[in-house]
Order: C-alpha cells, then sequence, then structure tokens
C-alpha cells in the first residue's frame, strides 16, 4: 500500500487547559477528498491548522508525504491552504495574488505567467487579472483564493468552509465545481465544513467530530445510513430516535423494549448492546401501513401535525408512550390522512440502527 | 426640500463657516498688508515674509521647532507602530487595562502634562533644553500614533499573514511584502500628524523648553506679549500652511482606497 498522503498519530491540541483536539488519527489516502464535519467548535479549524503548520500540537505527529512535518515551518510544507476569510491580498491584483507563491519559489518569470494565466482560465477570472480583490465579488474572491493555492501543484490542498460566505445557490454551483476541480487535478483535499448536506455531496470520505474528538470516520452511506453514536444521528440529516433497553437477542435479530413494544433490529447494525440503547430510524424510511405487518416492525399513532415543506410533507405522529415521530408522506399516501387519524407506521428492521444511548 | 425651509439651515451653515474662518481669512489677509498697523488696509506686499528672513530670533526657533519635531516623529512613530502591532498580535492579562492607560494622555488637560513633565524632569535632575523637549515631544506624540495604526489594524485580517506564509514566504518576507504595505499609509499618515502636534504644541513646550530651546511657537508667543505685529501674521501664516499641508496628507493617507 502507498504511503499516505497525509497522517495524524494521536494527535491532541490543549490551549492552556483547554482541549481542543484529542486523540485524533487520521490517515488520508492521495487524492482522497476527506472531509471534517463537526458544529461550530468542535476542533475543525485547529486539526487543519496542525496539518498546515499555524499550530503545533501539544501531542502526536503529523506526517505530510512520508515526512514528519511537526517541527517544519509553514512554508517549506507541501501543504497550501484556502482560508475561511480567503485571505487575499488586498494591495496586489488578482494576477500577483495567484503568482506570489510561485514568486517565493524562484520560479521563472515567463512560466510564471504562464501557469497564472492557466489556473485563471480554469476558475474562469481571466478577464479579472488586473482587478484588486475589492472589486471582485464574493464568489470571484472565493475563486481567486482557490486559484492562489492550486497554482503552486500542492499535494495536499487544506479547505477550511471556504464556500460559508456565499449564498446558498453560489455554494451548490461551487460544490459541483470544486469537486470536478478535485478529480480532474487528482489533489488531495482536506476540507473543513460543519454543512453536512456539503459533506455528503463532495466527499469520499468524512470524518465527524464532537467536542475536540472523531466519532466516526466513513463514507457519506455508511455515516448517513449507519451512524456509530446518537450525536451523529442527531447531527447528520433528520432522525426518529427511540430509547429502550434490550431484552433479548436470537442469530438474526436484537429485540429492544421501547415506545411501549419490543422492536427488532438486525444484529449487524448494532454498534452498542449495554443494556439501555437508542434506535435510530430516518423518517423516510418510515410508512403508513394500512394494516400490522410481519416483516415490518409497526406502531400505531395518532397524527398530530402535517408541515409542508416544499418537496415533502412532514406527518407528526405521537406514540402511545406519548413520543413524536416524523414521517415522510409519501406519494402513494398524499392527502388521504387527517389530523387525528390513528394509523401504523412501520420500517423494515434493516432501516433501523442501534445507538449507544 | 423647499426653498422656505432650506434657508435657515443655509444661513445656520453660513453662521458656522464664517465663525471659524473669518479671523483666519483676516490674519492670513493682514500678513500682506502694507501698514505697520492691523486696523487699516494700506495695499498689498511680500515684505513681512521678508523681513522674518532676518530676524535671527525666529529663525533660531524655526530651526529648533524643525530639529525638534523630526526627530519626536521619526521616534514616536517607530515605538507608536511597535507598540499598536505588539497589542494587536500578543494577548496578556491586563492588557485591556494598559490599552485604555496609553490613551489617557490623550484627553489628559496638556497643563497638567507639562507641570508633570516638569516635575519629573527635575526630580532627576535633568538640566531643561532641547532634550527635555524632545523627550517631551516624544510622550505626547506616541498616543496619536497609536491610535492611527490601531486603527489600520482592527480592520486586518490576521490570516493574511497566514496565507503569505502558507504560500511559501517567510517572516521577514511576509512583513517586507504584506504588513508593512499594507501598513505604510498608515504609518505615514501618523508620521504626519505626530510633527503637526509637535510644531504647534505651547503649552507642554513652555514648560519643559530652555532659555535656549525656544521653539516657533513660543517665540510667537513671547512676540505677542508686544502686541499683534503683522510680521507676526506673516510667520503664523507660514505655520497654518506648513500644519495644513500635512494634515491634508495624512487625511488622504488614510481614507486612500484599500
Ligand atoms: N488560539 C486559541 N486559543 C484558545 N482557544 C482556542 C484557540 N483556537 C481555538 N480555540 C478553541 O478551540 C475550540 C475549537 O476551535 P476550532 O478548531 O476553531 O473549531 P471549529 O473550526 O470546529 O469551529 C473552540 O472552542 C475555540 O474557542
Ligand atoms: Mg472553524
Amino acid at each position: 500500500m502507498s504511503v499516505p498522503m497525509v497522517e495524524l498519530k494521536n494527535v491532541a491540541k490543549r490551549f492552556k487547559d483547554f482541549v481542543a483536539a484529542e486523540n485524533i488519527n487520521i490517515s488520508v489516502e492521495s487524492g482522497e477528498f476527506l472531509t471534517l464535519l463537526g458544529p461550530s467548535g468542535c476542533g475543525k479549524t485547529t486539526t487543519l491548522r496542525m496539518i498546515a503548520g499555524f499550530e503545533q500540537p501539544t501531542e502526536g505527529e503529523v506526517w505530510v508525504n512520508g515526512q514528519m512535518v511537526n517541527h517544519v515551518e509553514p512554508y517549506k510544507r507541501d501543504v497550501n491552504t484556502v482560508f475561511q476569510s480567503y485571505a487575499l491580498f488586498p494591495h496586489m491584483s488578482v494576477f500577483n495574488n495567484i503568482a506570489y507563491g510561485l514568486r517565493m519559489k524562484k520560479v521563472p518569470k515567463s512560466e510564471i505567467k504562464e501557469r497564472v494565466e492557466k489556473i485563471l482560465k480554469l476558475v474562469q477570472l481571466e478577464k479579472f487579472s488586473s482587478r484588486k480583490p475589492h472589486q471582485l465579488s464574493g464568489g470571484q474572491k472565493q475563486r481567486v483564493a482557490i486559484a492562489r493555492a492550486l497554482v503552486n501543484n500542492p499535494k495536499v490542498l487544506l479547505l477550511d468552509e471556504p464556500l460559508g460566505a456565499l449564498d446558498l445557490k453560489l455554494r451548490k454551483q461551487m460544490q459541483v465545481e470544486l469537486k470536478h476541480l478535485q478529480q480532474e487535478l487528482q489533489i488531495t483535499f482536506v476540507y473543513v465544513t460543519h454543512d453536512q448536506e456539503e459533506a455528503l455531496t463532495m466527499s469520499d470520505r468524512i470524518i465527524i467530530m464532537n467536542d475536540g474528538m472523531i466519532e466516526q470516520i466513513g463514507s457519506p452511506t455508511e455515516i448517513y445510513e449507519r451512524p456509530k453514536t446518537r450525536f451523529i444521528a442527531d447531527f447528520i440529516g433528520e432522525t426518529n430516535l427511540f430509547e429502550g433497553a434490550v431484552t433479548r437477542m436470537d442469530d438474526q435479530f436484537v429485540y429492544v423494549n421501547c415506545a411501549s413494544q419490543e422492536i427488532k433490529v438486525h444484529r449487524e447494525f448494532t454498534s452498542d448492546l449495554s443494556d439501555q440503547v437508542s434506535i435510530a430510524v430516518r423518517p423516510e424510511k418510515m410508512k403508513i401501513l394500512p394494516a400490522p405487518d410481519e416483516e415490518l416492525t409497526a406502531i400505531r399513532g395518532i397524527l398530530r401535525e402535517k408541515i409542508y415543506v416544499g418537496s415533502v410533507t412532514k406527518l407528526i405522529f405521537e406514540f402511545p408512550n406519548g413520543q413524536h415521530v416524523t414521517v415522510n408522506e409519501t406519494e402513494g399516501h398524499r392527502g388521504m390522512s387527517k389530523i387525528g387519524d390513528q394509523l401504523y407506521i412501520g420500517w423494515h428492521p434493516k432501516d433501523s440502527v442501534i445507538l449507544r444511548a | 426640500m423647499s426653498r422656505l425651509t432650506r434657508l435657515p439651515s443655509v444661513a445656520y451653515a453660513v453662521f458656522i463657516y464664517s465663525f471659524l474662518y473669518v479671523p483666519i481669512a483676516i490674519l492670513v489677509a493682514y500678513s500682506f498688508n502694507d501698514s505697520k498697523l492691523n486696523a487699516v488696509w494700506k495695499g498689498f506686499t511680500f515684505a513681512w515674509y521678508a523681513k522674518l528672513w532676518t530676524n535671527t530670533s525666529i529663525l533660531e526657533a524655526a530651526k529648533i521647532s524643525l530639529t525638534v519635531g523630526f526627530f519626536s516623529t521619526v521616534i514616536s512613530t517607530m515605538l507608536g507602530t511597535l507598540v499598536a502591532v505588539g497589542m494587536y498580535r500578543y494577548r496578556f492579562r491586563g492588557k485591556g487595562m494598559i490599552d485604555a492607560m496609553l490613551y489617557v494622555p490623550l484627553v489628559m488637560s496638556e497643563i497638567v502634562m507639562g507641570i508633570a513633565l516638569l516635575a519629573f524632569f527635575s526630580m532627576i535632575k535633568v538640566p531643561l533644553g532641547m532634550g527635555t523637549l524632545l523627550i517631551a515631544h516624544i510622550t505626547f506624540s506616541i498616543p496619536f500614533v497609536v491610535v492611527v495604526i490601531n486603527a489600520r489594524l482592527k480592520g486586518f485580517d490576521q490570516s493574511i499573514e497566514e496565507a503569505s506564509k502558507d504560500l511559501g514566504a517567510n517572516e521577514w518576507q511576509t512583513f517586507r511584502l504584506i504588513t508593512f504595505p499594507l501598513l505604510g499609509p498608515a504609518i505615514a499618515a501618523s508620521a504626519m500628524l505626530a510633527f503637526t502636534i509637535s510644531i504647534d504644541d505651547v503649552i507642554v513646550s513652555f514648560f519643559v523648553a530652555g532659555p535656549d530651546s525656544t521653539t516657533l511657537p513660543l517665540q510667537i508667543f513671547s512676540m505677542v506679549r508686544h502686541g499683534v505685529t503683522p510680521e507676526i501674521n506673516a510667520l503664523s501664516t507660514l505655520m497654518l500652511i506648513v500644519t495644513l499641508t500635512f494634515v491634508v496628507f495624512a487625511q488622504k493617507l488614510q481614507t486612500r482606497k484599500r
């Protein structure tokens, strides 16, 4: 197997007594798009800054391309950063901003011109090369920031919430463009975001961080469909959570007593088996049943509320134990139920997972 | 707005501006008046300006003012810039307090500052002269420099310096190519401000200047005791021009497009 492009080994970062990151073990393959995802303040930026060299780890080792870089200055590392605030040089033109890194490396003038022009074309900013940053829109500044990093052909590109300041539409568009760029240039991306949708759309692998710790590493599908902790199930998308006690197990299923009845979950989808557990089911995996069904888990609930959110209608049911669950109304069922109806809600055991309570 | 409602506001503006500028205009006008008396206009002349050049005590005072102004500007700009950058870059206990204390001299009565400095110099037994004058001018200029540089640093994104290092520039290259050019206009503006304040100062200088270190404003002050002569008008006009030039440049530099 090849050497990982970036590796963090048992890294911890403390500011005085405050633990910003701990037990960080990450290995990024060459050409991979890896995302650090987590709520604000969970230590994503700190982790990224340790790779870039702006922070020194309190413990552990940072490796880039087979070299231990703990004591290597930022300007000597083979990585480039796209900053959250763009951090363009306000007194320099777009061209000079982009050429800065090449000039520092003493690249010949003619080659600088050639490479800057090529990258300007790639990010569709040829016409803006003599403008100053304050004469650009947010999306254009963003492209300059990316071009300024990419022109150096870094082994690794670090991006700290690069699309955070853009409006929704532009953000969606830039997500696609960035992903294409990454695939085309085959550069390793370490990407930081707190936007779960962005992470799911763009990444090869996602690392979920919470409170300075890694909670789960996996592909977008794994993270979405098989969250390991309650925190992740809650943070990624919408989830119905049930709490209960494990009553028994057989070869195939684990049985949990919750919502006033026994719910079965496939054994392989359990990440924890203490007595008290949580079961997570996505709203789009639940459906309204005409009658209880042998194959499915079914619970009778009262329809309390209908919420129209555009693409779907969300139905809020109350279960006998007083718990509320959200179900996405399916095409076939549209408009057939009224508030106050008593209906069966069902889901397949393979669509639920057991989590630590 | 209708003409009727506009009239009072225009009149008000005219009144305020007349109040501010008519005395100055009169002073300038009389500096060209071909008469020993300020009261009547006799005709245009440059005679008073020519006469200034032959007045040795005025020339001597001008030399002292310019020397003190130059050195206090250079030293206070350097010290003040370092203070501002240090305050911006480092966090430490009691920083807020120390920061606030820097600004106290800006609002402190000048006479208090003058007396305090005089008391201090006599306590440490330093004879009054150019040296004490220079130290005093540096002292009251520093807060102004810090304020101007600070204002610039407030809008300064710290990650710009990091971006420079990220792109392969070392500390020195980053300072030379990024920090200094971005701070340059503010440094120049603060230097001009420091020079203006130094050239203009009367009160503090009055306390700390020695017998052979009379500055231009002090010289004018002593001449005025025997009445305002056209010569003084001419000298004041020159000082006005110098000060105005510097203030306008400082303003331009500070508001220049970033
Ligand atoms: N230089 C610092 N000094 C003290 N605390 C810091 C410093 N940098 C970050 N922190 C703290 O570390 C935590 C993680 O910060 P950060 O990595 O920026 O989070 P994220 O990028 O995930 O929002 C935050 O609580 C933040 O306040
Ligand atoms: Mg952050």
